[in-house]
């Protein structure tokens, strides 16, 4: 497997290189079409043909590299999933406090802990969730 | 047509040229981006697979120190696989399937016990489903492999593309799985937990206790009628045998019961807004079958209404880390019964209500 691995390092060394020659091409398309126009003074179909190529391949470049660049992103927000929290409840006074979860902690547990406001040492957990919403 | 001079001439035989060199070799280009795609995607699944994978080794040495067994025992566990009983005879397919699917977790729940010595079986419940987790991801790795090579030996196009096409939505399920995997490491809650978390509001600190294999109930009251609220066993990751378990209420009563209610999480279409709450009639459970039919089965035989509630959720909302407005929805699910209860039972009847889904991290009742 470790020769795919491989595999992608080369490929973004073929990509970086495709889409800067294909940059650079188009640029020269739209530059020698725009030169042709203006010393002729008018538009032959060979000039109009050259710059209207140079323009499509560039706004191609230009997309391709926004592709590339969201691959990367979406690559590195992937490990965040949100902090959980835990919300706790006293059955005495019926606080309600919420704070990060802590690993072993379950719906339902008593978590041992003293109540903040009235001291009382029936803390259960009520709910354990995800701060983060649906991004999708 | 005119030409001015010869370099004209040589420009538009150069034009057609590199026209008909797309022409002929559009499918190549075609085939040569497709081909990239899938490379790319399968980069990912590999990915998505490795940290699963990591994730599960790094948990079980928390109970064993010798990583070799661990990593030996999960490369044993990953080609697991599930003949399905054969439908050409079709009578008694569900309580065969349903054997099946016993052996399977019991031959599962054997590995996890013998590699890791100790663990409690709330955690052990945690691990399998980890464990489930990552044969699907590898499962997944293995069919995307297997047409990226097959496309790049024959280089035939219908290969290429009916594996590029669903690549998508084959990513966002391997996702789905793959981020499902902390859930059950940390022990949290999931979407699909919000059936035994309403049941647990229900019975709050009654005593609880087991009624089928993974699955626990707690007679309670509400409004003068007597409630029994089942759920899997929490606060392990077990979806226990709910069908069983009304069953064998319903058949110790003789039939004797006036209504059932089931709630579970169900998969929502696309538009549809997360955590939506609906009602309806019939068997909310998302079971291969075998449970499902017991619960279908008893409640025709003793002709028991069977009614429904369910939360709309996507995939990865159902298998990852509960989400605050699916959370939030449990309040109201449980009022949504009381009245269901009141409206449609008089006093001194006998209702089943059944918290269906994953019990990970959400206890049996509250401990006080
Ligand atoms: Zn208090």
């Amino acid at each position: 497997m470790s020769q795919r691995i491989g595999q992608q390092a080369t490929n973004v060394w073929i990509w970086t290189i495709l889409i800067s020659m294909a940059a650079a091409v188009s640029l020269l398309l739209i530059w020698s079409g725009a030169r042709e126009m203006a010393t002729h003074g008018r538009a032959d179909t060979i000039s109009i043909i050259q710059f209207t190529i140079g323009v499509v391949s560039l706004v191609l470049v230009v997309k391709a590299i926004m592709d590339i660049s969201r691959m990367r992103e979406e690559l590195s927000k992937e490990k965040v999933l949100g902090p959980i929290v835990t919300v706790v409840q006293c059955l005495d006074c019926n606080t309600k406090m919420e704070r990060t979860f802590k690993d072993g902690e379950y719906v339902g547990k008593l978590t041992g802990e003293n109540c903040r406001n009235c001291g009382s040492s029936k803390v259960i957990v009520k709910l354990i969730y995800t701060k983060t919403s649906r991004s999708e | 047509m005119q030409f001015a001079n010869t370099q004209d001439w040589l420009q538009w035989i150069l034009f057609f040229v590199l026209i008909a060199i797309f022409q002929f070799y559009a499918n190549k280009l075609q085939v040569w981006k497709w081909m990239n795609d899938i490379n790319n995607a399968l980069l990912k699944l590999e990915r998505y697979l490795n940290d699963a994978s990591a994730s599960f080794i790094e948990e079980a040495s928390k109970y064993n120190k010798d990583r070799g067994a661990i990593e030996e025992t999960l490369k044993k566990i990953k080609g697991y696989f599930l003949i399905e009983p054969v439908s050409l005879d079709p009578s008694g397919i569900l309580r065969r399937l349903e054997h099946l699917l016993d052996e399977l977790r019991e031959s599962l729940d054997a590995h996890l016990t013998r590699l890791l010595p100790g663990i409690g079986v709330h955690r052990r419940a945690d691990m399998r489903c980890l464990v489930e987790g990552i044969i699907i991801l590898d499962q997944i790795y293995r069919v995307v492999r297997h047409y990226y090579i097959l496309g790049k030996k024959t280089q035939n196009l219908i290969y290429i593309a009916q594996i590029q096409m669903q690549l998508p939505e084959i990513l966002r399920i391997a996702k789905a799985y793959w981020s499902s995997g902390e859930a059950f490491r940390r022990g949290t809650p999931v979407g699909d937990s919000i059936g035994p978390l309403v049941a647990l509001k229900l019975i709050g600190n009654s005593e609880v206790q087991e009624l089928a294999y993974g699955t626990v109930g707690a007679e309670i009251e509400v409004e003068g009628r007597k409630v029994m609220v089942i759920k899997a066993n929490g606060p392990g990751g077990e979806v226990g045998k709910p069908g069983e378990a009304i069953k064998r209420v319903i058949e110790s009563r003789s039939g004797a019961i006036h209504r059932i209610i089931m709630i579970d999480a169900a998969l929502k279409l696309e538009g549809e807004l997360s955590a939506e709450i609906a009602e309806g009639v019939g068997a909310a459970i998302g079971d291969p079958g075998p449970e499902k039919w017991k619960i279908e089965d008893v409640a025709a035989r003793y002709g028991i209404p069977l009614d429904s509630i369910v939360i709309k959720e996507d995939l990865t909302d159902a298998i990852t880390i509960m989400k605050p407005e699916i959370a939030k929805a449990a309040d109201e699910v449980v009022k949504r019964i009381k009245e269901a209860i009141v409206e449609r039972t008089r006093p001194g009847d006998y209702v089943v209500v059944a918290g269906i889904g994953n019990s990970v991290g959400v206890g049996n009742r509250e401990e006080i």
